[in-house]
């Protein structure tokens, strides 16, 4: 196994509209960073900040304009077999039934296929085996759709907005399903959302992406750390420090900094939560 | 066997609070030596919290030579804590006096909770990780 | 709950529960997919092989007992012209129909493939998820390709078959009825008993793939599948004959004004007109020249021809000669070949241009971004 799951040098990703008028828009750029194996990674970031790219291009499904991704060491065309992907509209065939859809994983990923935890993710839902694609609710499909993936015993299981349209115990229930496999199994997940109380507590890596560039990446633990929000008299200075966000009310600062050294005495400071974090940073005007 | 409950809101960090639950499982008696904990998967099935963290926090116990990792097999109990409740007994009557007297001067029950929390961090600073 | 290791251990390391029979990769996956389809080919073939069956059995045999009858009882036998046109024509009914059921086949399918075997996947996004199995994407392409390629194969072989078949047991019949026989270039004689149509369909399904890929979107792609199919159908029928080089008879050769006179009932021909004074075939106003003369040629002995004259009269509107273009029955299967080639070439292409789109759209196996 390699350490790194997935590295990206200077990745960018261009898309060109030719109808009705030609435009090029750059969904990805310029995207360096490197994301251990065995770790649970959330890539978080506003919609349209190209989370999506950044996983279709992990999967495979789209060559880089410029730059270069490895998955597992390797070009994503050639670990196709290690890695298992869910896209936003979680995709399955509608007529098929959800045994089918387990048999179609079989015939498709013939040497790794693993039926038992296939059937059992299915089996722990509470869904007819022999109903249709089609005929289930959005949740259901979700859980078809991770069945397939994690069939496939992947070391790379890239998923995007997986929780969306789920309710809240759906949620909680495959993301436990999700972590459990990730446990038993060493998987490394890389998980796209904007909804970062789905990540809390499940992810410890973080990769912030904001207007196709990464913005913030690291284990979870050391970001948080080396950050720091405080609160103080607005006149009083953060000069040298990294100011990510402030905010001031009447006499009173609020601010996320990423501390050079020791804080002024006037501020009282905290670890900020995640949330407070991907907030501070995804408010941060635009440099 | 522990089922553990994860306070997100807390401000606790996660490791942390399987650290404290299980402690606070063996002082209840509620587990035992050679007991086993739940599996990593077990406890992320649960609560879908990150597997790293079960392990950090097992390692944490470890560490205090509360449980023992048996390679295959699991986790295990090896010794217990003193059950809490004999010995504090007389602490938690002085704490009931000492609450009787605050309400008695008027303070409602979050200006008591700040004050203990307040106390209790001057006493017993975390290294403020989040996790 | 059984006891597991807490540890991160590699993938597959433990192998729980590896089911008995695997299925059988990408082929069997297709089959899973289009399975309703498959059963709507076979339909559609069992209705096309009834009709032909019936025009091979019954109506075959009710035609030659009706016309052995009739020659039996003379032309005094009752109704016997109203019975044997009654069954000529529910013969000839029922090979149409036939016909008219293999004719129709690459449109529908051309229609299909485009619609179901790539478009839906484009639009609904289950191609991404083909394509991020173990399986490489080329090889799920060509298992869309090839198991299409080998059912309508085996459906088309089955009803040329049969309408050859049918054609061979009630043509002697039909000629000795009709006092004609039905002429090699005919279109569903060519097409029925010829081998263009193998061809046909497997264009169909290459084209129809690589419409899938290109639009991404169901309908326009069964749309644009089925105007390519009968444009193309149409384009090939309309402009077969310049499909191989005719041959060209003159007048004055032959000794006749008419060189089609002397073309012979298995000849076709394709078009005619008169020769210029500086060598040059004149199509439409050649022709036009040669009617005017054909008054000047017979006027003065109704049943003989003056070529003299004739000619003299052609000269005098600046041509030298008459010909004629035509295409002698040895070219029936140069223009067979000419035909599925065409067909074969546009699959070809068709084909290929589908690995390259799914190439450049997909990460492929050996290089690194």
């Amino acid at each position: 196994m390699t350490d790194i799951a997935i590295e990206a040098e200077a990745l960018g990703r261009r898309y060109t509209r030719r109808l009705p008028r030609r435009r090029v828009h750059w969904a990805l750029r310029e995207c360096s960073f490197g994301l251990p194996a065995g770790r649970v990674c959330a890539v978080v970031g506003p919609n349209g900040a190209g989370k999506s790219t950044l996983l279709s291009l992990a999967a495979g499904l789209a060559r880089p304009t410029e730059g270069a991704i490895r998955v597992l060491g390797k070009g994503p065309g050639e670990v196709r077999e290690r890695v298992a992907y869910v896209a936003q509209g979680k995709p399955l065939h509608a007529q098929l039934t959800v045994i089918d859809t387990l048999r179609l994983g079989h015939a498709l990923n013939p040497a790794r296929w693993d039926q038992a935890t296939a059937e059992r993710i299915v089996a722990q839902g509470d869904l007819d085996p022999t109903a249709t694609v089609r005929s289930l609710s959005g949740g259901q499909r979700t859980r078809v759709a991770l069945a397939l993936a994690l069939g496939k015993r992947p070391e790379l299981l890239l998923l995007d907005e997986p929780m969306a349209d789920l309710d809240p115990l759906a949620r909680h229930q495959l993301m436990g399903e999700l972590m459990a496999e990730a446990a038993e199994h060493g998987t490394t997940v890389v998980m796209s959302s904007h909804v970062i109380a789905e990540l809390e507590g499940s992810c410890d890596h973080l990769l912030l992406i904001r207007r196709g560039r990464v913005r913030l990446q690291g284990g979870l633990e050391d970001v948080l750390a080396s950050h720091t929000l405080v609160t103080g008299p607005a006149e009083a200075s953060l000069d040298g420090h990294t100011v990510i966000e402030s905010r001031t009310t009447g006499r009173q600062i609020t601010a996320l900094v990423r501390p050079a050294g020791p804080l002024p005495e006037v501020h009282e400071a905290t670890t900020p939560t995640l949330e407070e974090l991907v907030l501070s940073y995804l408010r941060e005007p635009a440099a | 066997m522990v089922e553990y409950r994860i306070d997100r809101r807390s401000g606790v960090a996660t490791y942390l609070q399987i650290v404290q639950q299980t402690k606070h499982a063996l002082r209840l008696g509620l587990l035992e030596p050679g007991d086993r904990l739940p599996t990593a998967r077990e406890v992320v099935a649960a609560t879908a919290i990150n597997p790293n963290t079960v392990l950090k926090a097992y390692r944490e116990l470890e560490r205090e030579g509360l449980v023992e990792a048996r390679r295959g097999l699991g986790t295990f109990v090896r010794r217990s804590l003193g059950p809490a409740t004999a010995d504090s007994a007389p602490l938690r009557d002085d704490l009931a006096a000492w609450a009787e007297r605050a309400k008695a001067s008027g303070l409602e029950r979050d200006d008591v909770s700040a004050l203990v929390t307040s106390v209790l961090d001057d006493l017993y600073p975390f290294e403020g990780d989040h996790e | 709950m059984t006891v597991t290791t807490t540890s991160p251990a590699p993938p597959g390391a433990e192998d729980s529960g590896a089911p008995a029979k695997p299925p059988g990769g990408p082929a069997w996956a297709v089959f899973l997919l289009h399975r309703w389809a498959l059963w709507a080919w076979i339909a559609y073939v069992a209705l096309g092989a009834g009709l032909l069956l019936w025009a091979w059995g019954p109506a075959v045999n009710e035609l030659s007992s009706t016309a052995a009858t009739c020659e039996l009882g003379g032309r005094g036998e009752p109704h016997c012209a109203q019975r044997l046109y009654e069954a000529l024509t529910s013969y000839q009914e029922f090979m149409r129909l036939g016909f008219f059921a293999v004719l129709g086949a690459p449109l529908l399918v051309g229609a299909w493939a485009a619609a179901s075997l790539t478009a839906r996947e484009m639009e609904t996004g289950t191609a991404d998820l083909a394509w991020t199995q173990s399986v490489p994407p080329a090889r799920w392409l060509t298992a869309k390709l090839a198991l299409p390629a080998v059912a309508v194969t085996a459906g088309i072989t089955l009803l040329l078959a049969l309408y050859r078949l049918a054609h061979h047991a009630g043509v002697g019949l039909l000629t000795d009825i009709r006092q004609w026989a039905p002429s090699w270039w005919n279109e569903d004689v060519f097409t029925a008993l010829g081998v263009v149509m193998v061809p046909r369909m497997l264009c169909a399904v290459a084209v129809g793939v690589l419409l899938g890929l290109l639009l991404k979107r169901t309908l326009a792609s069964l749309g644009t599948g089925l105007v390519l199919m009968g444009a193309g159908t149409s384009a090939l029928v309309l402009g077969r004959r310049f499909l191989w080089p005719a041959e060209i008879r003159y007048g004055r050769e032959n000794a006749t004004a008419s060189p089609y006179t002397n073309l012979t009932p298995t000849d076709w021909q394709v078009a005619s007109g008169a020769v210029t004074e500086s060598g040059e075939l004149a199509g439409e106003a050649g022709e036009r020249a040669a009617y005017g003369c054909m008054e000047t040629g017979y006027q003065e002995h109704r049943d003989t021809f003056d070529g003299d004259a004739y000619y003299s009269c052609l000269e005098d509107r600046g041509y030298t000669d008459v010909w004629v273009a035509y295409h002698p029955e040895s070219h029936h299967w140069p223009l067979q070949f000419v035909e599925s080639g065409i067909w074969l070439a546009v699959a070809a292409l068709a084909v290929l241009l589908s690995y390259r789109i799914l190439h450049r759209r997909t990460a492929s196996g050996e290089r690194v971004a």
